[in-house]
């Protein structure tokens, strides 16, 4: 049996963020929906250090856009995704947090 | 990008372009950044959160891509793969490489050299349970600082200070002599000894390889006569025999109670005993003894110090005979074995070398530039090919790390021989040099060095390296020439300035030494040897002393070539013995004198004239009352006037002298002590009486004057096997040692410093010359057609060689300047900022550098222009 991959609180963060932008999401509007999210500022490095990790994991990929935006300097835009992969992952653990929570969630009213 | 008030600072944005990755990623990190500040609304806060931004980004790209590079290098595979390739880059270029190696070798041979002299002599803790707390206990003179111990101080005082103590525990006192010790059938030997408190191993912590302490009961007086002999002793002069043994001592019975093991510390005794009963005369003035002490757990120095002083200063209110100056000094036994010359001497020679590992730095920095500059076109193509600039600078440093490590190997060969040398020539300057050599430190410290030089010869080069996706170096850019020609020129810059240094000092040095050699000391040093004898013997009366030195001198005097013998009770020019006195008919005491008991042919054998009076005769020493004195005398106490017929009186005694002759000055201490008022008395009349010690002179008028040595031992043996001829050294050494064995030592190695500095620079400046021109072929051949003459094109080459040498020069010379400072204390008869000799240090620099850019211009002159263009 494959050892089960567990999915760390930032990267789920960063993952559902992207499912909120319709699965197509530039790197600031992801760090904007997860400030909205979780209530809390977020690092731009550690995005950047985790949007790298799990990329490379093939949990999200991007795409560079077409659009020329000359307040980018020039600079390319990612928008990003997440993959099938990604998607299975993401809803493992929201099972596996349901089911630890099942019977509980009384208790915390 | 959007300019305008509203632009993000350009700085910012070059730094981060610089520190994030080129790729996609990088680049569209880069434009996040940017369009959140559109983002923002305009003003300084916005400039101001951009600048932190971006510099948080560029701080991490910059550490992830650093801690990334780490990993890459260290991977096994990789380090082959760069080893093999630097090693192969090597091969085809043999004669780059060799010189590297040779320039690194002496740099890094002469940094480990140096770094095994400091470690033995300075670092390494001494050989002695918990060293850092044992004290040294002596003699304060008014004037010395605090923790600074003057001289030995009186027995009797010591031991009253350790009966109170509370901060120093188990105060062992001790003193240095020479003893004669005989045993069996072997020939009596003169040796290192001391006098020791009960209990001195054990307080130093040395566990005695066989037998006993000495114990307090031993220092008892009555108490049989023991001792203890180190290893050596044991095997040489005992033949190994079992403990319990006796053995004669200066002529006393002793039994062996005890083998110590090697002891480089402390005078390097070999033979121990108990204190004798009549040191622990209860003389409160005199100066006796060292003493060494533990200082208590928790207790400091400056405690124990203030201590001392307290109950010191008890001591002097009770016993009216101790002088006001005298005081009481305790510092760690470790100062006082190093010394603070020494120590200065080692840091000395450490700066000296070390500079003159920057300068073999530097040659191979330019170098491996001119090499990079050579293969610039082969980098721009591995690059185009999808070498990255990481592997590129990978190869680089190990090539850089195979020329070092050829180089630390080599440079190990030479530090071998370079610390036997230093300690065979200057042990004697430097501070506990019997433990100095090379050994796994002394590796570890020069593969160390070695791989610092090999970074530190990389770093500029390397820089150099084309980053991928830069097209440089195809076709040959002048740019890039320029810019390592004007790297070059200041790496030249810098060594000859640092060399400039080196010379002016190391010739600050030798003028010293020339000074002293040329200083008369009042002898004539040529054809005389020195040498101790003892005839002491508790069986011997003073009578018989006498007749053994008379015998003695008869048969010294008829051995063959000898001319003259004569014996002294102190060494010539061995510094001296002074006593407070008193002229007859004067009523004050005028001041301090030195003595000496001499034979009646002391001054012919020394070669210093009578200058009024008469010498002494062999019937002076029979019948007391007569003395010589020296010229300072007779000028200090009786300007214009002559001492002759005049008395004088010593202190603590009755007896008074008639001065009936005056003999020349000598400079008893060294070329740089002025004479001091001298008296002579007759040997067996003259206040040390019959002494049993003796300094033998000995002239010859013919050949090395040390072959004199074996039959004078031979004849003091026929005369009595149980004494012992020690320490036989020319006279003309000896005049020589006053010089000072630590400003040879600073003399020799300081110039060999410069030496080594004026050929490293002229072979820096050679090559970067020789590269200079070889890259300027087309251009030579082209003036050339164009009618230049060859001497003209010398000259241009020459002065554009020797060009970059000149504001080091300038540099190096003000700062020789300042630096003859640094060893003021070494100096004699010159001042530290001597210009003549900044300049004629700087003339034979120039000389060097002008020889080493004025070959390669020569030889480029002489290509034909057709040739030229041809290449």
């Amino acid at each position: 049996m494959p050892r089960p991959v567990f999915l760390g609180e930032f990267e789920q963060l960063v993952m559902i963020a992207i499912l909120h932008l319709d699965n197509d999401a530039p790197v600031l509007a992801v760090r904007d929906k997860m400030e909205e999210i979780s209530g809390r500022a977020i690092s731009r490095t550690a995005l950047y250090r985790t949007l790298e990790r799990i990329t490379e994991k093939d949990w999200v990929d991007w795409t560079v856009d077409d659009e020329e935006r000359p307040e980018r300097g020039g600079h390319p835009r990612r928008r990003f995704r997440i993959t099938k992969q990604g998607v299975a992952l993401l809803s493992a653990s929201r099972k596996t947090l349901l089911t630890l929570w099942a019977g509980v969630e009384g208790r915390l009213r | 990008m959007i300019e305008g008030s509203g632009a993000p600072p350009r700085l910012f944005c070059r730094l981060l372009a610089r520190a994030l990755p080129s790729d996609t990623v990088g680049r569209s990190i880069h434009g996040d950044l940017l369009e959140e500040f559109h983002r923002r609304p305009p003003g300084w806060r916005r400039a101001v959160w951009f600048m932190a931004a971006a510099l948080h980004l560029a701080g991490v790209f910059t550490w992830r891509r650093l801690v990334n590079g780490v990993k890459a290098i260290l991977t096994p595979a990789s380090v082959g793969d760069d080893v093999r390739a630097g090693l192969r880059l090597l091969r085809r270029d043999r004669g780059t490489a060799t010189l590297a190696v040779v320039t690194l070798a002496i740099g890094i041979g002469s940094v480990t050299a140096i770094f095994s002299a400091l470690y033995g002599s300075l670092l390494k803790p001494l050989p002695f349970r918990d060293p850092d707390a044992l004290v040294l206990i002596g003699d304060r003179d008014g004037q010395s600082p605090p923790h600074v111990v003057a001289g030995n101080i009186a027995l009797a005082n010591v031991l009253d200070l350790a009966g109170v103590a509370t901060t120093v525990s188990a105060v062992v006192p001790y003193r240095d002599l020479t003893l004669t010790l005989a045993a069996g059938g072997v020939p009596a030997a003169r040796l290192r000894a001391q006098e020791v408190g009960g209990g001195f191993f054990a307080l130093l912590g040395l566990p005695l390889l066989a037998g006993r302490d000495i114990h307090r009961d031993d220092e008892r007086p009555g108490a049989p006569g023991v001792v203890v002999v180190s290893e050596q002793v044991w095997r040489e002069q005992l033949g190994s025999s079992p403990l319990g043994g006796t053995v004669a001592i200066d002529g006393e019975p002793h039994t062996v109670v005890g083998i110590a093991g090697r002891i480089t510390q402390l005078g390097r005794p070999q033979v121990w005993r108990p204190l004798r009963p009549e040191a622990r005369a209860l003389r409160r003035n005199a100066r006796q003894v060292y003493a060494i002490g533990r200082l208590a757990p928790g207790a400091s120095l400056s405690a124990a110090q203030v201590e001392l002083d307290t109950h010191f200063a008890a001591l002097r209110r009770q016993f009216t005979d101790i002088a006001p100056a005298r005081g009481v000094a305790v510092m760690p036994l470790a100062d006082w074995l190093i010394g603070e010359r020494g120590r200065t001497l080692l840091w000395l020679l450490a700066g000296a070398v070390a500079l003159v590992l920057v300068i073999a730095c530097v040659n191979v920095t330019n170098l491996l530039l001119v090499r990079a500059e050579r293969r610039q076109a082969d980098f721009a193509l591995r690059a185009a090919l999808g070498a990255t600039h990481s592997r590129l600078v990978r190869e680089m440093t190990a090539e850089a790390i195979a020329l070092s490590l050829a180089g630390a190997a080599l440079g190990l060969v030479f530090a071998f021989w370079a610390v036997r040398l230093l300690v065979d020539l200057y042990g004697a300057a430097l501070p506990r040099a019997w433990e100095i050599g090379l050994d796994a430190r002394a590796l570890a410290a020069s593969s160390a060095v070695a791989l610092a030089v090999a970074v530190a010869v990389v770093v500029i080069p390397a820089s150099r390296l084309p980053r991928a996706g830069v097209r440089r170096g195809l076709p040959a850019d002048a740019r890039g020439h320029s810019r390592t020609s004007r790297t070059q020129h200041v790496l030249v810059a810098a060594e000859t300035g640092i060399a400039m240094v080196l010379l002016a000092i190391a010739g600050l040095l030798v003028s010293t030494v020339s000074q002293l050699a040329a200083q008369d000391l009042g002898v004539r040093a040529e054809g005389a040897v020195l040498f101790d004898v003892s005839f002491a013997s508790a069986q011997r009366s003073p009578e018989a002393t006498a007749r053994l030195a008379d015998s003695l001198l008869g048969r010294l005097g008829s051995l063959p070539g000898v001319t003259v013998a004569a014996g002294a009770t102190r060494r010539p020019l061995f510094g001296g013995n002074n006593t407070a006195f008193s002229i007859a008919g004067r009523g004050d005491a005028p001041g301090f004198l030195e003595i000496r008991d001499v034979t009646p042919r002391y001054f012919d054998a020394l070669g210093v004239s009578l200058l009024a009076g008469r010498g002494f005769r062999d019937v002076d020493a029979r019948t007391s009352g007569v003395a010589l004195v020296n010229r300072t005398f007779e000028r200090t106490f009786f300007p214009g006037a002559s001492a002759l017929g005049h008395r004088l009186t010593l202190a603590n005694s009755s007896l008074s002298y008639e001065i009936v002759g005056v003999a020349s000055d000598m400079r008893e201490f060294g070329p740089t002590g002025e004479p001091r008022p001298t008296a002579y008395f007759p040997y067996g009349s003259g206040p040390y009486g019959t002494t049993s010690a003796l300094t033998m002179i000995v002239r010859t008028n013919e050949g090395d004057p040390m072959d004199v040595v074996p039959d004078a031992r031979q004849a003091l043996q026929d005369l009595d096997p149980h004494v012992a001829l020690a320490d036989p050294i020319t006279l003309a050494d000896q005049a020589r040692s006053r010089i000072g064995r630590d400003r040879l030592a600073v003399r020799a190695l300081l110039a060999l410093s410069g030496a080594i500095a004026l050929g490293l620079t002229a072979v820096g400046l050679y090559g970067v010359t020789a590269y200079s021109v070889a890259r300027r072929t087309r251009e030579i051949g082209i003036r050339r057609a164009l009618g230049a003459t060859q001497s003209s094109v010398v000259s241009l080459l020459f002065r554009q060689g020797i060009a970059p040498a000149l504001p080091g020069l300038a540099a190096g010379s003000m700062a020789a300047l300042f630096g003859g400072r640094l060893v003021e204390s070494y100096l004699y008869g010159v001042r530290p900022a001597d210009p003549r000799t900044v300049i004629a240090a700087g003339l034979l620099l120039l000389a060097a550098v002008a020889v080493a850019s004025w070959i390669p211009a020569r030889r480029a002159a002489r290509v034909e222009a057709a040739d030229a263009l041809r290449s």
